[in-house]
């Protein structure tokens, strides 16, 4: 048995976690990816920064981007992303938007990789999977959705993209981008322990 | 109607051909795709949970085609969509096979003149993907199995027969109670004499939910959620 949490140990980007036939370990296995989740959220700074008020910006290019899929167009992955969490603060996000999230996380579960560009079929020739804040918004976004409608398909991407940008951390150096892995851990233990809860188990 | 069966080496595998076996079911064909894999040494513990799940994990798959002097055809490797296996299934004259593995089927397979039955471990369209049962446990503290024809999508071909299990009282999912409801599931679809009967049900390919294999946090609280 591992003595750590074993899934982002290794750069994840570099070494994609396939996950399958995972041995159950028990309750240790929990104890031990709670600790790792909470000493990384440990390490980040409170910063006094609003996030609402970060996806607000620039929101007139973003949803250009958006619209760019409607003209069949090729576009830019961090500015859609940033159209959807302004979209879910905003509580204007719809069934159009949640369909296209549901392809982003199909993509990156079947590779484990989000790139810079896409088509409007989601496919891409893009080489450049490494930009942290796509795996930080994403992960951000499936969290929120779960929130709303606790379907764990959305808590498992989470938990994924979520190994990948932890096990990536001494590369993320951008404030928001900080603040994002936090928000996204934090809500991400958060949901596990009501999960939990509701199942009538305990983190011991 | 002629139907046959495919087996690996694997847990699912060792669950049908013991429980087709002890139904006193003789289908028309038996083949076994079979990389020559070390069989694993299971421990007393687990040997019993599948003793009371009406099979024996200790016992390999060829040991008991031997044992019962069963005919079967044996190819050197484990691959559904292998070249030799669709030369042999082309010649064959069985109208369906029991598929036990799991992946996606591609076209030259499901087009070699045999249709293909999988016994998937989640009821459909809202359980869709390898490990669902996990997630099932957690939504609705039970799983269940159907049984349907292959088609080259994932979990989405017509629908022959479902049925639903309590969820288990042991931690081993993955090698005993995925063979246990698989194979009980089968053995009713035969002893029911659903495949001849052939009144299957279409699905609806964009209705329902598909998951992704499961996180090992979710799939320890679903395991927890069993033996609690």
């Amino acid at each position: 048995m591992n003595k750590k949490y074993q899934y982002n140990e290794i750069d994840c980007l570099e070494f994609p976690q396939k996950y399958q036939m995972s041995v159950f370990e028990g309750n240790n296995f929990l104890i031990k990816y709670k600790k790792s989740r909470n000493k990384i959220i440990k390490k980040i700074k409170n910063e006094e920064i609003d996030i609402v008020n970060y996806f607000e910006q620039n929101y007139e290019v973003n949803k250009n981007e958006y619209l760019k899929i409607k003209k069949k167009e090729c576009f830019e992955t961090e500015k859609i992303f940033k159209f959807f969490l302004n979209r879910i603060f905003t509580n204007k996000l719809n069934l159009k938007h949640k369909k296209l999230i549901n392809k982003f996380i199909s993509k990156f579960e079947i590779s484990k990789k989000i790139f810079m560009n896409y088509d409007y079929n989601i496919k891409t020739d893009s080489n450049n999977y490494k930009i942290m804040k796509n795996y930080l918004m994403l992960s951000l976004i499936c969290m929120k959705i779960y929130e709303e409608e606790n379907n764990l398909k959305y808590l498992n991407a989470t938990l994924k993209i979520n190994d990948v940008t932890t096990s990536n951390f001494n590369k993320i150096l951008d404030k928001i981008d900080l603040i994002l892995l936090k928000q996204s851990l934090e809500l991400e233990l958060k949901q596990i322990e009501i999960l939990m809860n509701k199942k009538g188990l305990r983190i011991i | 109607m002629k139907v046959g069966i495919i087996l690996t080496t694997d847990n699912r595998s060792k669950a049908y051909i013991q429980k087709l076996i002890k139904n006193n079911i003789i289908l028309d064909e038996i083949i076994l795709m079979n990389s020559g894999n070390h069989e694993v040494k299971y421990s007393k513990e687990i040997i019993q949970k599948s003793l009371e799940s009406g099979f024996d994990i200790s016992i390999s798959v060829l040991t008991t085609l031997k044992e019962n002097n069963l005919k079967f055809h044996e190819f050197n490797f484990v691959d559904i969509n292998n070249l030799k296996l669709i030369e042999y299934v082309k010649k064959s004259k069985i109208n369906y096979y029991l598929f036990t593995g799991g992946g996606i089927l591609k076209k030259d397979i499901l087009t070699a003149g045999s249709k293909f039955i999988h016994f998937h471990p989640g009821i459909v369209p809202d359980y869709r993907g390898s490990t669902c049962f996990y997630y099932s446990i957690i939504n609705e503290n039970n799983c269940g199995v159907t049984s349907f024809v292959m088609d080259q999508e994932l979990d989405t071909g017509d629908i022959i027969y479902q049925k639903k299990f309590v969820k288990p009282n042991h931690k081993y999912i993955d090698e005993i109670f995925d063979p246990f409801i698989r194979s009980e599931t089968m053995i009713e679809v035969i002893q029911k004499d659903l495949i001849k009967k052939s009144k299957f049900l279409k699905q609806n390919k964009s209705d329902g939910e598909t998951y992704f294999i499961i996180h090992p946090v979710l799939k320890h609280i679903s395991i927890m959620n069993c033996i609690k």
